[in-house]
């Protein structure tokens, strides 16, 4: 995955001057805001600001699939052509999933409602049978239904989950997200994952980060595993699971033949 | 609340005939009593107790809302 991290004087400037580097436009690239930077007092102190850029997975998008809305607008995620034996009508598996977390949370006395959105690029790639159904939540006060480490929204997937696939009598993977919660947890993950191997590959000392969830550790693993000096894995049990980022061994060198 | 718990495992049971929960209020907390056919007892239970230990961390959102501690019983 190509990216590119650049600092400028704010934040704009800086996501210009990655869009400029790597040749792409906004909508093509995904942004993570590493530090927004600060003036400082008159010039003392002022810290730039950081972004990293990457850009989206262009393959497999096919025109049929672009999001045809202006961003945020709600689309029912439909499997691509194909035409497979069995395969569920279009939308169907997604608006059960919706009226099942409407259905949760409604029991659950949370005024919120639910809607589904349109997979990222990257999930939009797998094959309309491994395509997860995401589900996503707004409403007000929704800082409970996620919980600490998003311990409670999980709960709410799993159970949502249980149902939708009973109720289609197929394995569908339903994702319940509240507010972009997952996905700005991604993306903070994504740069942390980032920033850790930096400090890995700096020290050449393992770094051990907090227990995370496994899709979370999974998202981790899954961002460095192309990472030339660096590899990672997960330590400990159950709920205390934890990645382990380690320098990679130094390659045998293979200077001397023979 | 117990429309919550009535829902889940009535979606998740062969006889949601069977379902039925049982609320006891006390002064600090409330007690959900949740019956199923017997041969549906896995179906809300889950591997590990998976299921009920979901569905205790979803009571906990109740839970704070009415500031009493919420206690889910399998019978």
């Amino acid at each position: 995955m190509e990216s590119v991290e650049v600092s400028a004087r704010s934040v704009e400037e800086a996501i210009a001057e990655a869009l400029r580097r790597l040749g792409m436009a906004r909508e093509q690239v995904e942004v993570a805001v590493i530090s927004e930077g600060s003036r400082g007092i008159l010039g003392l102190g002022a810290e730039e600001a950081r972004v990293r850029v990457w850009a989206r997975e262009p393959a497999g998008r096919m025109p049929g699939e672009e999001p045809p809305g202006s961003p945020g607008e709600v689309l029912v995620a439909e499997p691509v052509g194909e035409g497979q034996a069995g395969a569920e009508p279009p939308g169907e598996v997604g608006a059960i999933a919706r009226e099942v977390v409407a259905e949760l949370l409604r029991s659950l006395e949370v005024k919120a409602s639910a809607a589904i959105r349109q997979p990222e690029a990257q999930e939009a790639q797998l094959g309309p049978g491994q395509r997860p159904v995401i589900v996503d939540v707004s409403g007000e006060d929704l800082g409970i239904l996620i919980g600490r480490r998003g311990e409670t929204l999980d709960a709410l997937q799993y159970i949502a989950n249980l149902i939708v696939n009973r109720k289609t009598r197929r394995w569908v993977k339903v994702i319940v997200d509240v507010e972009n919660y997952r996905r700005r947890r991604e993306a903070s993950l994504r740069v942390l994952a980032a920033r850790m191997a930096d400090r890995v590959r700096a020290s050449r000392q393992a770094v051990t980060l907090e227990a995370m969830p496994a899709h979370e550790r999974r998202l981790v693993h899954l961002s460095l595993q192309d990472d030339p000096d660096v590899y990672t894995q997960s330590v400990g049990e159950g709920e205390g699971r934890k990645v382990v980022i380690s320098p990679r061994p130094e390659r045998v060198s293979r200077q001397y033949p023979g | 609340m117990r429309d919550f718990i009535e829902y889940v495992a009535k979606s998740l049971v062969d006889d949601p005939a069977m379902v039925q929960v049982n609320q006891i209020q006390g002064a600090q907390s409330v007690i959900y009593e949740l019956s199923v056919a017997p041969a549906d007892k896995g179906r809300v239970i889950g591997k590990q107790g998976r299921i009920a230990n979901a569905l205790r961390v979803l009571l906990r959102v109740a839970a704070v809302k009415e500031g009493k501690h919420a206690v889910l019983e399998i019978l």
